[in-house]
């Protein structure tokens, strides 16, 4: 088996769109998630995120490219690995009149799990009392939770989770995103697909960036952020601090009134260095990169979270 | 599994009791329209047979006859006078206007009335429980769970086609052992070949009402969507005929599909083809024969083009 738990390679989606013109959903999309943790799937709203994990799923079928899961080819394989997959694509879908119990249990039974597996996934999402209300009557939260209830009747090694915190409230979307390191902390495999930047750099060990149906990115968080961080430093005496930090070989640009120091060194070198010159800081703040800054400078593109879906769009 | 989906569905359950309900009230109805006569009935009818005898026209026309018999056809009676009487005058039973039950007549009376209803309400039990997964886009979480498209389409189609012949079985034998209690309990005990004609139709009837259902099923898994495919059926029956007739003349009537059920039910139908009198001098019988064999073939053709299309539909294209 493959140590890469989704890999896709040239894969491709196209679809003809209402006026018959030739749209493209996913273009040539390279993707490689090695196993274990959470790997982040970022982009904006119809970036092709969607699209590509419906491909995967077998939901839609690709017009290009190969795709594996755990090695194996899909969907051709698809039926040998589902049992090792869990999933929740866009919102979660559900018959509205059967309770939540109800709709865990068909689930169940077509899988051959027991009853007493429902029971269990219902605990897990603290859906444990609410579970004989019709999914009609339950909040947006807590469809999301019986969603992911319904990936853990098979005990998955591999989640693919599609937007799992939308129209979440922040209790609800804190109490998914800590389901989701839970779940990746236990040693299954998350794919988390949002286009919430904060969300990913929060809750991923590494991700993929795509835009446009194309991959622009891809490595640990770290890695994408960069391990460089830049310091902003106010002193007295701005020239003579340039100096002094750039004599240890640390990056010094001089601004109006401060210092922006681009360094690996952890601060306290700075502060130490400087006192040592009896130079004392007025201000030491960190000023990260963060992965927005890395997307928008990877895709000059200020329309995050915003614009047509394209990759729903494909879908209908 | 579907079987149990199927039955946790309320538009199920509510048609299922449709399919118990609308049969037992059109058996009531029958027993009540075929009722025997009471006293009261004849009493009433005794009243009206003699105002009527009592009328001076009638009395002219029972002397005239004696007088004249072989005007009527009637002189070589043993009693004339008595001949007359029956041949012109009222009887008691013109005034008896209620059918009385005849097991033979419904099989094609109330009996296919009984299958009408079933074909209906099992088509629109399949087209609802496809519609459904369309609808609520659960048809995606459950191809999560099982991805082997071919195998969910059978396994939903199957559930549909053992239900329509549970249901179709039971609520057959139940009306038709209505029948016969009906029948039993008048006096009026049908011919051995009529109740044999009705076994037969009953036993084309239940895979007829079965294999409905999996046609409502396979045009909403092509559609997905109950309301196109109730939309499509709804302008079949209006237009579908009109098209035929347009597109096929004379010889139209062989292919409606309501003859090709008849023919099928009823081991064979005489069908409107005026395409065999085409010399007005001649006298014609405008009338054909529709075999079982053409009948069920045609329906069985209708069939198999729902279930190709539906099932190249279902594993070729995009699910949402």
């Amino acid at each position: 088996m493959s140590a890469l738990v989704i890999e896709t390679h040239g894969l491709r989606k196209e679809f003809r769109s209402r006026r018959g013109e030739m749209r493209v959903a996913v273009r040539d999309l390279d993707l490689a998630v090695p196993g274990g943790g959470v790997h982040g799937f970022l982009g904006p709203n119809g970036s092709g995120k969607t699209t590509t994990i419906r491909m995967l799923l077998g939901l839609a079928q690709a017009s290009r490219g190969t795709m594996a899961l755990f090695g194996e080819p899909v969907p051709g394989r698809l039926p040998s690995v589902m049992h090792r997959i869990g999933a929740v694509v866009e919102s979660p879908k559900f018959s509205p009149m059967f309770t939540g119990r109800q709709n865990l249990a068909l689930l169940a039974r077509s899988i051959g799990q027991p009853e007493s597996r429902v029971d269990a996934a219902l605990e897990t999402v603290s859906l444990a009392g609410r579970e004989d209300d019709r999914y009609k009557a339950y909040s947006l939260g807590m469809k999301q939770r019986l969603a992911i209830a319904a990936t853990l009747l098979k005990d998955p090694e591999l989640l693919i989770l599609d937007e799992p915190t939308n129209g979440l409230d922040p209790a609800g979307i804190r109490e998914i995103r800590d389901t989701i390191r839970e779940l990746g902390e236990r040693g299954v495999t998350v794919l988390l697909s949002s286009h919430i930047l904060a969300e990913v750099q929060q809750v991923c060990d590494s991700a993929t960036i795509i835009g446009h149906g194309r991959m622009l990115a891809s490595g640990s968080v770290e890695e994408l952020i960069g391990t460089s961080t830049t310091y902003r430093v106010r002193l007295a005496d701005g020239t003579a601090g340039a100096e002094t930090l750039r004599a240890v070989g640390m990056a010094v640009r001089a601004e109006a009134d401060h210092l922006v120091v681009d360094t690996d060194s952890p601060p306290d070198l700075i502060t130490r260095t400087l006192a040592d010159r009896g130079l004392y800081v007025a201000e030491l703040t960190p000023v990260r990169a963060d992965l927005e800054s890395v997307f928008l400078e990877l895709t000059g593109d200020s329309t995050l979270g915003a614009g047509p879906d394209l990759g729903k769009q494909a879908d209908q | 599994m579907e079987l149990t989906r199927l039955r946790w569905r309320r538009a199920v359950v509510v048609l299922l009791a449709g399919c118990l309900l609308l049969p037992a009230v059109l058996w009531a109805g029958l027993a009540w329209n075929t009722r025997p006569f009471s006293e009261a009935d004849v009493r009433e009818a005794q009243a009206q047979l003699d105002q009527e005898l009592a009328q001076p026209y009638i009395d002219r026309e029972i002397r005239r006859c004696t007088r004249n018999p072989q005007d009527y056809g009637l002189q070589d009676a043993p009693d004339v006078e008595e001949a007359c009487g029956v041949a012109l005058g009222p009887q008691l039973d013109w005034f008896l206007y209620r059918p009385q039950l005849d097991v033979a007549e419904q099989e094609r009376g109330t009996g296919l009335g009984v299958v009408t209803v079933l074909v209906a309400l099992v088509l629109l039990l399949g087209t609802t429980f496809a519609g459904h997964d369309w609808n609520s886009g659960s048809m995606s979480n459950q191809l999560l769970f099982e991805p082997r498209r071919l195998r969910l389409w059978v396994a939903k189609a199957a559930a549909v086609l053992l239900t329509g012949l549970v249901v179709g079985a039971l609520v057959l034998a139940a009306f038709w052992a209505g029948v016969w209690l009906l029948a039993e309990s008048r006096d009026v005990q049908g011919t051995a070949a009529a109740w044999a004609s009705i076994r037969g139709s009953v036993l084309r009837a239940v895979p007829l009402v079965a294999l409905a259902g999996v046609g409502g099923y396979a045009l909403t898994m092509f559609f997905r969507s109950t309301v196109a495919t109730l939309g499509v059926m709804f302008a079949v029956t209006v237009a579908g005929n009109l098209l035929v007739a347009a597109l096929l003349g004379d010889g139209s009537s062989r292919w409606l599909l309501p003859v090709n059920v008849a023919a099928y039910l009823f081991d064979g139908v005489e069908y409107y083809d005026p395409g065999r009198c085409t010399n007005p001098v001649v006298e014609c019988d405008p009338t054909s024969m529709l075999s079982l064999t053409a009948g069920g073939t045609y329906l069985l053709v209708l069939l198999v083009a729902a279930v190709v299309l539906s099932v190249w539909s279902f594993r070729r294209r995009d699910v949402p």
